[in-house]
Parts: C-alpha cells; sequence; structure tokens
C-alpha cells in the first residue's frame, strides 16, 4: 500500500468523524415547541409581537432587554437577552434568536433581525 | 401616462452615453475572449497573428469603454444628478467628497465596477508579459469580464419576463412609480438617500478596493492554470504565474487582514473576526489559493503534485464567485449581518459559477491524462511530501468552512428537490450552527496545530530528499534548540495570559515551536538575499498570529462589568452572562476591574456626539494614580436626529494590549427624539413671571429670582449660525438653602423656535423661557409704547433717541427665519438705525402669500428696537411701520416651570481589554511581507534571463 493511500484514508476518517460531529453543532430551524422537546439550544424564527411590550431601561438595568416573538406556528413567548436593545429594534420584521427555553421564557444568546430592506418601501425625500 | 410629460433637467445623453460604454464593454470583452482564444488553436496557427492583432484591440476597447464608464459613474455622483436611481441611492448633498468612493462601491452596481476595474487593469499587464499561456488566460479573463458585465447591462429579454442584470444608470422614475413624476420639473424636488453613516469611515474607503483587487487577482493562476491544461504544457506555465500568485496571496490576505481590522476598529462588534459567513467566503479562497501555493512549489521543484497545483488554482477563482453569489443573492439572508439584498441576480450568478466551474472540469479531465505524475512516490524525509499534507490540511480547513457557511445554500437545494418531488421537505432544513465562533474554533484550532507543525517539518527537510536526517548531528541539534527555546517561551507567555484547556496550551505551544524554528533556520539562512527568506518570514508571521489570538480570544476581558453591584439583582443570571455592559451616570466615577471610570462630558458636532470616558488605574494602597487616559467613543444621530444611526468605538492602544470601548446604549429619551418628545409634551408647564427684584415662589418651596436677561447668548450645546437670535434668562432658584443658578434660553434657527429648557436634579424641576418672548419680536402685536408711522424713501425720523432712516424697497430678501414660497410677493424694507455712535441694518418684511399679507419684523438687540413692514403706501412709495422698542435690560420676564422626575445623564458602556491583540496584526503582517518580498525575487530572476 501506498503512502499516499494510508494518507488518504486517514483523512477521510477524520474527515468523516469531523463531520458527524460538526452536524451535532446544526440544529433545525426550530419553532418553540421543537426548543421546549430538546431542551437545547436552538435558533427560532419569528415575528416580533408588536403588540407585546418591549422592555428595554438602562436605569434598572443595562444588560436586560426583553421582548415577545410569535413563531411560525404563531405560538407567543417571552425573549430575553442579557444586552442591550440593539439599535433599529423596533423596525424588524423577522426576528431569528438562538438560545434555549428556560421556563416559559426563551434566554437568547443572539439575536438576528431582518429589517425591511432600505429600500423596498420606497419613500424619497424632497426637499422642503 | 409619465411619457406623456416633457421632464426638465434631466441628463439623458449621459444615461444613453453610460449605456452604450456598458454595451460596448461588454461586446468587446467577448471578442476578445473569442480572439485570443483563436491564437492558441492549433487549426488557426497561420491567422494567430491576425488573432492576436484583433484581440488586443478589442481587449482595448474593452478597457477604455469600461473606464470610461466608470469615470461617467464618478461624474454623475460628484454632479449630483440624482435622476439616476444609482446617485439618488448612493449620494446625499451633504455627503463630503471624501466619501465618493465609498458611496459608489455601496451598491452592487458599483462594486461589480470595481471588480472589472482591477480585472482590466491586471489583464493589461498580463497582456505585455512575455510568455505564451496569456492569450488563452486573456480569453479566459475576457469571459469573465463578460459575465460580470451581464450583471449590470440592464436589458430585458423579449418576450421572457427575466431582466439580465442591474444597470447603474438606470433613472429613478424607470425604477419607482410614485404621483412624484407627474412634476415635470421633480429633479428640483428629491434629495439624496446617501451613504449609510456605518459605511462613512475610511475603512469603506480602502478597503472594497484591497478585496477587490484581491478577488481579482484570483483569476490570473486560474487563467494560467486552463492555458496551461489547454496547451498541454504542464510545466511551463509555473514559472511565470508564480509572481502573480504571490502577489494574489499576499494582496488578498490584506483585504481580508483590513476586514478584520475594521470590524474591530470601527464597528463594534467587539472582535476582528466572527466567522460570519461573508467572512468565512472570502477566508476560503485565500487559503485554497495558499495551498495552490505549497503544491505549486512542489511542482515547480520536483515532478510532483502538479495535479494538486491545477486544482487548487482552478478551485480559488470559482470560490471566489461562490463568495460573490452568497454575499449577493441574499441567500444568506438569515444568518449574516452585513450581506448585500437581493437584486434578482441569483440565476446569473449561478449560471457564472457553473460555467467556470463546469469549464474548469472539462478542461482538467480532458487533459489531465497528459500530465506526467512520477512512478515512484515521494520520500518520507522529502520537504514536499509534508508540504502536500498541509496542502490537504489547508484543503481540509476549508472543505469545514465552506460546508457550514453553505447550510442555508443546501437549504435551498433541499427545497427544490422537494418541489420537484411535490413533498414539503422543511423537516430536513437545518440551522447554522448556534454558537458560530465555538464551532468553527473547535475544528480550526486542529488546522492550526497541524500547520504550524507541518511547516516545521516541511522547511527542516529539503527537496528530494531520501536520507534520513536524523543521522545528522547539527540538524538534531537544531531541533533541540528549538525546543527548548520553545518551552521556556510557552512558559513565559503562560505568566502573562491565562490558557486553561490543553487543546489551547497545545495549540500556543505550535505556534510559538513554529515562531522558534523558522526563527532558528532563518538565522541559518541568513546570508541569502532577503528575497528568498519570504517564507521564514510567513511561518513566524503565522506563529504570532497564533499565539495572538490566543492572547486575545481566550483573555479577552470585559472590564465593564462590577460584579459586586449587578450580582444578585436579577433573579437567575448565570455566572457567565454578568453584566458585559455597564451603567455608568455622568461624573459619577466607578470601580470596574481595577480603573475608576469616570464619564465626564458629552459634545456635539453635527450629528456626531463624542463621549469623554476618563479611566485612571490607581496604586494598590489606591494613592496614587498609576495611570490615566481617556476614550472617546461616539455615536451618530440620524440626519434629522431622530434616531442613532450608528456607534463608533475607542480604542486605547498599548504595545502589549487594547482596552476598547463603544456605547451600548444611552437613556431611552436620548436613543430616539420620538421618545424625548413623548416625554416633553407629557410635561405640564405652568407660567410664571420671574423679576429682578424679589423672589417668586412656586409651590411653596421653591424660591425663583431673575439675574439678568441676556440677548443673543452662548449656549455650548447650540451652535450659532448668522441670523440666530435667542433670549436666555439667568436666574437663580433657591430650594431648602441651596441657590442654583439656571441659564434657559429659547433661539430662534431658521425660522424654527427651539427651546432649551435647564433641569435641575436636585430639585426635579424644569425651567425655561415663556416662547412668547421670542415670538413677540419675529411678529410683534401688542406691547406699550408702540409708535406708528410712514417713511418716504430716504427720510429721517428721530424716536426716543434713536435716529432711523428708511432707505428704500428691495425685492432682495435673505431671512433665514423666512422662507418663501413660489409665488409670495416679498417686500424688504432697507433701515438705517443709529444713536449717535453706531449705525446698523434693519430689514423687515411684508409678505402677500395667497392674498394673505403678514408681516416679519426685524430687531436690533443693541438699539433696543423691533421694526414691522405694515403695509406700503403706493403712490408715494412709502413704508408703513411700526416701532416696538425692545427692553435692553428687563426687570421681568414670563417663565415656565415644572416638577419633573429626575434625570439621569448616563452611558452604557461596554469596555473590553484584548491582550496581545497587536500579536494579531503584527503576524499577519509579517506573513504578508513574507509573500510580497518573494514577488520581487520572481521579478529579478526575470530580468537576470532577459
Amino acid at each position: 500500500m501506498k503512502k499516499v493511500h494510508i494518507i488518504s484514508f486517514l483523512i477521510i476518517a477524520i474527515g468523516i468523524t469531523v463531520l458527524i460531529s460538526a452536524i451535532g453543532d446544526l440544529s433545525k430551524y426550530g419553532d418553540f415547541e421543537y426548543a421546549s422537546v430538546t431542551g437545547r439550544k436552538t435558533k427560532v424564527v419569528g415575528e416580533l409581537a408588536k403588540d407585546q411590550e418591549i422592555v428595554y431601561d438602562p436605569m434598572k438595568d443595562p444588560n436586560y432587554f426583553s421582548f415577545y416573538i410569535r413563531d411560525e406556528n404563531k405560538v407567543l413567548k417571552k425573549v430575553i437577552r442579557r444586552a442591550p436593545k440593539p439599535q433599529d429594534f423596533e423596525l424588524s420584521e423577522k426576528i431569528v434568536v438562538t438560545g434555549k427555553l428556560v421556563g416559559d421564557t426563551f434566554e437568547a444568546s443572539d439575536i438576528l433581525m431582518k429589517c425591511p430592506s432600505k429600500y423596498k418601501n420606497e419613500e424619497i425625500a424632497t426637499k422642503s | 401616462m409619465q411619457e406623456s410629460i416633457q421632464y426638465i433637467g434631466e441628463h439623458i445623453y449621459l444615461a444613453h452615453l453610460g449605456q452604450y460604454a456598458i454595451f460596448l464593454s461588454f461586446a468587446s470583452a467577448i471578442l476578445t475572449a473569442l480572439s485570443f482564444w483563436q491564437v492558441d488553436k492549433p487549426s488557426e496557427k497561420i491567422q494567430a497573428n491576425n488573432w492576436i492583432k484583433i484581440g488586443k484591440i478589442a481587449w482595448w476597447t474593452h478597457c477604455l469603454s469600461l473606464w470610461s464608464l466608470i469615470g461617467l459613474l464618478f461624474f454623475i455622483m460628484i454632479q449630483h444628478y440624482y435622476e439616476f436611481h444609482y446617485v439618488w441611492q448612493h449620494v446625499s448633498d451633504d455627503l463630503p467628497m471624501k466619501y465618493i468612493f465609498s458611496a459608489f462601491w455601496e451598491g452592487q452596481e458599483g462594486s461589480f465596477l470595481l471588480w472589472l476595474f482591477w480585472h482590466a487593469v491586471l489583464g493589461t499587464v498580463l497582456l505585455y508579459n512575455r510568455h505564451k499561456y496569456k492569450y488563452t488566460g486573456l480569453a479566459v479573463l475576457g469571459l469573465i469580464q463578460a459575465m460580470i458585465l451581464s450583471m449590470i447591462l440592464g436589458v430585458y429579454v423579449p418576450g421572457l419576463e427575466w431582466k439580465i442584470g442591474s444597470n447603474p444608470f438606470v433613472f429613478i422614475r424607470d425604477v419607482m412609480n410614485i404621483p412624484l413624476f407627474n412634476n415635470p420639473n421633480y429633479i428640483t424636488l428629491i434629495k439624496g438617500n446617501g451613504l449609510n453613516p456605518l459605511l462613512q469611515n475610511y475603512w469603506m474607503t480602502i478597503h472594497p478596493p484591497t478585496l477587490f483587487l484581491g478577488f481579482a487577482s484570483t483569476a490570473i493562476p486560474y487563467a494560467f492554470a486552463i492555458a496551461g491544461l489547454r496547451l498541454r504544457d504542464h510545466k511551463g506555465w509555473l514559472a511565470p504565474a508564480f509572481g502573480w500568485v504571490l502577489f494574489a496571496g499576499a494582496i488578498l490576505g490584506l483585504g481580508i487582514l483590513m476586514g478584520g481590522a475594521w470590524a474591530y476598529e470601527a464597528l463594534s462588534f467587539g472582535g476582528y473576526w466572527a466567522w460570519d459567513p461573508v467572512e468565512n467566503m472570502s477566508l476560503v479562497p485565500w487559503l485554497i489559493l495558499l495551498a495552490g501555493l505549497h503544491t505549486h512549489l512542489i511542482a515547480k521543484n520536483t515532478p510532483y503534485s502538479l495535479k494538486s497545483a491545477y486544482v487548487f488554482y482552478l478551485l480559488s477563482f470559482v470560490l471566489v464567485v461562490y463568495s460573490t453569489f452568497l454575499t449577493r443573492s441574499g441567500v444568506l439572508g438569515d444568518t449574516s449581518v452585513h450581506s448585500f439584498t437581493e437584486m434578482g441576480l441569483e440565476w446569473q450568478l449561478i449560471i457564472f459559477i457553473l460555467l467556470f466551474g463546469l469549464g474548469a472540469i472539462y478542461f482538467y479531465w480532458k487533459n489531465k491524462e497528459s500530465i506526467s505524475t512520477p512512478k515512484e512516490e515521494e520520500s518520507l524525509f522529502s520537504r514536499e511530501f509534508w508540504m502536500f499534507i498541509g496542502s490537504m490540511v489547508f484543503l481540509f480547513s476549508c472543505l469545514l468552512i465552506s460546508f457550514t457557511t453553505s447550510i442555508p445554500v443546501f437549504n435551498k437545494i433541499i427545497s427544490g428537490i422537494g418541489w420537484i418531488l411535490n413533498t414539503d421537505l422543511k423537516d430536513w432544513h437545518r440551522s447554522t450552527p448556534v454558537d458560530p465562533v465555538a464551532h468553527h474554533n473547535r475544528f480550526q484550532l486542529w488546522v492550526g496545530v497541524l500547520l504550524s507543525l507541518l511547516s516545521i517539518v516541511a522547511m527542516l527537510l529539503k527537496y528530494r530528499m531520501d536520507t534520513n536526517p536524523f543521522k545528522n548531528k547539527s540538524w538534531v541539534i537544531r531541533i533541540v534548540i528549538g525546543l527548548i527555546s520553545a518551552v521556556i517561551l510557552h512558559i513565559g507567555i503562560c505568566y502573562w495570559i491565562n490558557v486553561d484547556a490543553w487543546q489551547h496550551h497545545l495549540l500556543l505551544f505550535s505556534g510559538v515551536f513554529a515562531i522558534c524554528m523558522h526563527f532558528i533556520l532563518f538565522l541559518k539562512n541568513f546570508q541569502s538575499k532577503i528575497q528568498y527568506l519570504g517564507s521564514y518570514f510567513s511561518h513566524i508571521g503565522f506563529g504570532i498570529l497564533i499565539v495572538g489570538v490566543i492572547a486575545s480570544g481566550l483573555n479577552k476581558r470585559f472590564i465593564s462589568s462590577n460584579p459586586f453591584i449587578t450580582r444578585g439583582l436579577i433573579a437567575d443570571q448565570t455566572e457567565d452572562e454578568l453584566a458585559k455592559n455597564i451603567r455608568l451616570d455622568k461624573n459619577m466615577p466607578m470601580y470596574m476591574s481595577g480603573f475608576l471610570v469616570e464619564y465626564q462630558k458629552d459634545t456635539f458636532a453635527g450629528v456626531t456626539r463624542t463621549f469623554d470616558i476618563h479611566f485612571k488605574k490607581l496604586s494598590e494602597d489606591g494613592e496614587k494614580t498609576v495611570e490615566e487616559f481617556t476614550v472617546q467613543p461616539n455615536i451618530l444621530y440620524s440626519k434629522d436626529f431622530t434616531k442613532i444611526a450608528a456607534s463608533n468605538p475607542s480604542t486605547k492602544h498599548y504595545w502589549n494590549k487594547d482596552i476598547f470601548t463603544h456605547i451600548a446604549s444611552l437613556p431611552t429619551d436620548q436613543v430616539s427624539i420620538e421618545e424625548a418628545t413623548r416625554k416633553n409634551e407629557s410635561i405640564v408647564y405652568d407660567d410664571i413671571l420671574v423679576s429682578k427684584d424679589k423672589w417668586v415662589s412656586y409651590q411653596d418651596s421653591i424660591l425663583i429670582k431673575l439675574d439678568k436677561v441676556k440677548y443673543d447668548p452662548e449656549n455650548h450645546d447650540l451652535n450659532r449660525n448668522k441670523g440666530d437670535f435667542g433670549i436666555s434668562a439667568d436666574v437663580w432658584v433657591k430650594f431648602k438653602d441651596s441657590v442654583y443658578s439656571h441659564k434657559p434660553l429659547v433661539m430662534a434657527k431658521e425660522g424654527l423656535l427651539l427651546n432649551m429648557n435647564d433641569h435641575n436634579n436636585q430639585i426635579g424641576l424644569n425651567i425655561r423661557v415663556n416662547e412668547k418672548s421670542l415670538a413677540q419680536i419675529l411678529a410683534p402685536t401688542e406691547g406699550p409704547n408702540i409708535h406708528s408711522t410712514k417713511l418716504r424713501p430716504n427720510e429721517v425720523i428721530t424716536w426716543e433717541g434713536r435716529n432711523i432712516q428708511f432707505l428704500g424697497f428691495s425685492k432682495n430678501i435673505s431671512n433665514p427665519h423666512f422662507k418663501p414660497n413660489a409665488d409670495d410677493i416679498v417686500l424688504g424694507a432697507n433701515i438705517l438705525v443709529g444713536d449717535g455712535a453706531v449705525i446698523d441694518t434693519i430689514k423687515p418684511l411684508y409678505i402677500i402669500r395667497g392674498n394673505q399679507p403678514f408681516s416679519i419684523a426685524d430687531h436690533n438687540f443693541k438699539h433696543g428696537i423691533n421694526i414691522k413692514l405694515t403695509g406700503i403706501d403706493i403712490p408715494s412709495e412709502s413704508a408703513l411701520l411700526e416701532f416696538y422698542p425692545i427692553d435692553v435690560d428687563p426687570k421681568e420676564i414670563s417663565m415656565q416651570v415644572a416638577r419633573v422626575e429626575p434625570k439621569f445623564d448616563f452611558v452604557v458602556l461596554q469596555a473590553i481589554e484584548f491582550p496581545g491583540i497587536n500579536l494579531v496584526w503584527a503576524g499577519s503582517l509579517l506573513m504578508l511581507f513574507g509573500l510580497a518580498i518573494g514577488i520581487f525575487k520572481k521579478n529579478k530572476r526575470k530580468n537576470q534571463i532577459e
């Protein structure tokens, strides 16, 4: 057997192991139901519930920010993030939160907001 | 409907010119490709010279039309021709000229043009190289140019509902359909959208051109590889291509590094690398290029690895195109913060990838039999063997990064299959890792270890060596010295930074070992010319980079936490999440992580608000100040001050660490004007007449007395422009034996009344000047001792010690407090007022707007007079005037007061210490320097041959 073959086998073997392990890092794009079933960190895609309160009061605690989202099954849950409120948060429509469910609230370690594109709702500012 | 309108002021000929230039550039790129391709066809040997001539003309036509269309786009942007959609989108009147480049490549079309520009430059250099691969190479480049140009072609395919490309010269009214375009004169009405404030910094000026030059330069090794395969001359291209590869490696690496530096220096990410998909997909082609570079070296010096070199170079450019697809198609939507918005170019980009991917596979497959591979294997003691393994590690690293980054693409493909099978395969969709940084670091750590160790082994050995080097005593001694110095250095570093896990120790050691070993080898070969030492520099740089990554990444420390204050306040907060941000009240110093930190002041300049945050480190007994410094993070409000547009960090640099700070948040009423207005409007003020002579009481407990009324006061929060005027009331406020001084003011600024109240935090009191006092000066209606008169031109009158002369009427009106409408009739009276010593001009206005006359008075505080023009007596050309005296030192003034909750001025601060961050930059730069000096080596050798 050639050295190249041994190395190829080694690389393939390591590769498969690593890939399997990498896939373990991936989860399903979940909803709150899935998040509660797994109990692990998951990503939940949802819409910001604009009728619910958005709390960020740096006077009380600069590291506490909470809001509500509805997942794709319209399940409403409170989301907490231990960080300041991102800019333009209220404008966002779709939100992807990463974290896990603790009791009935979702503890997010990361939030990704999708704001309506700058040019979609075309408005031309006119000179006054 | 719109077609019938004759629009005024549009530069239609420029739009046509731009469109023609795009077509010409596109067509000549195709002609370049076709003619240069013919040159190397065996059947066309006789005609080859003609094809070269045609190809050269086509190439120059392509370049010149491309450069002119770039120039044209710059021109319309500099001229602010807002009828063009691209200009309107990216430029605004108030955008400083220095950001015109940034605005140019902010959009997709502009950045495609930047890419095209560099290809054209590189291709032109290639055209004047002296080797036989350039014609096929330029043919490939021509096709690449045509593909990219098709992205900005902007033509509709008749019959199909499909638009090819997006033209930067399209008019705004062709993109949007809004009632504004019923106005033939719409151009005078529109304002530009302008450049995103986040991108208004010098990084946006220098990073994209460097990165795109890097991307563009990967096309050259691709072109060489295709030429080598097609001509079946597999060894010949290695020498002329080598300099290009080094150039591509150095520039693309620099571009990526600049991206990291930008993220760290100017954005509030709090780091230089976040394993974001956009970052990953610029890193992957570079790593593949480096793999190619290493196999290229093997192929140059031995009979091995030629096939790998081909594959890597072909792959590198295809990955650049793939990365373009990922960032521009919108497919990353859910996973990346900084991808472009969708523009409907997905399918064009997919065709681009497939064309160059399948093309590469075709040429490789067709010609691979002719690539000779030696029967015998590489020796275990040869450099080429370990270098080859190293290249495989590069490949492996890229596969992993690309796999994770491509998950959104896999999801799309799964959806596509589901659509074909008519079933919902959504259950098969996967998300990207919940913690991408941990995910990638876990694997790439081993890549770092392997690459450092392999680089050492390879550099210790020589090409084509097959004797056991362990028999060589000095060789073994070198390794032993290297190991010992590495162990000492490693222990030393562990005194400086905390390294916990064994994996991190392993990575640190391999990095340190690489530094020591390559340094020893560098010393051994020190006599060589510097150009031949590039690999030592690069490998030492890599080792330093590893140490820097460990130091700054593992030992990154949040200074902005004060666990004694925050612990226990929040239910079920885990230790790890304890406050990374801290509330810092103005002028209230606070201890955090060994520093006494104080938010000292904030200053406004335009829309930028800069905060002075003072850090003071005390000696252990707390007596002496060891060191102190001030950082100045700032925030940018949007143009209309309605919200915060960007938060720019400020970093204190030391030689061994950085302290990075940024403003994470502000009090809610300072975050948005809406919030502030809502809060302010809910306050109910009480009118109160404040006097100089006596204390007036408010709510029984508060006493207020007037000190002095000042006209045209200065206030550090307001920039007073010419024509602005205001009144401030300096008052004393007495509450429970304490007396406070307050100076609220009201100001007329460009027709707006700005009421700057003063706030007393101890009492919880807002106090402001009644706006009526100022309104009374702009449009007086009542008052004691009014004098009405009628003056003919040049008539002089004396009124209460002032000489007043009416000079005449003028139609030239410039009054900052009045903006005339189009059909207004405006008349101004020029009046001189003098007291014997000083003479000033006063210009009251008389306006007729839609049959309704009204007046705007003008005043002079020095002379204490306000004059209103109430009408005109046409037969005698006289002005009807009213004089209102202004009390220069009034005894009392109408003010407004309200009790409010005490307000706190504070910032939410994030401060992070990054130890050893300079090692990251130094290591990376050394690595790129090593690549760059190799370019000169190649040139020198070529000069010798010629």
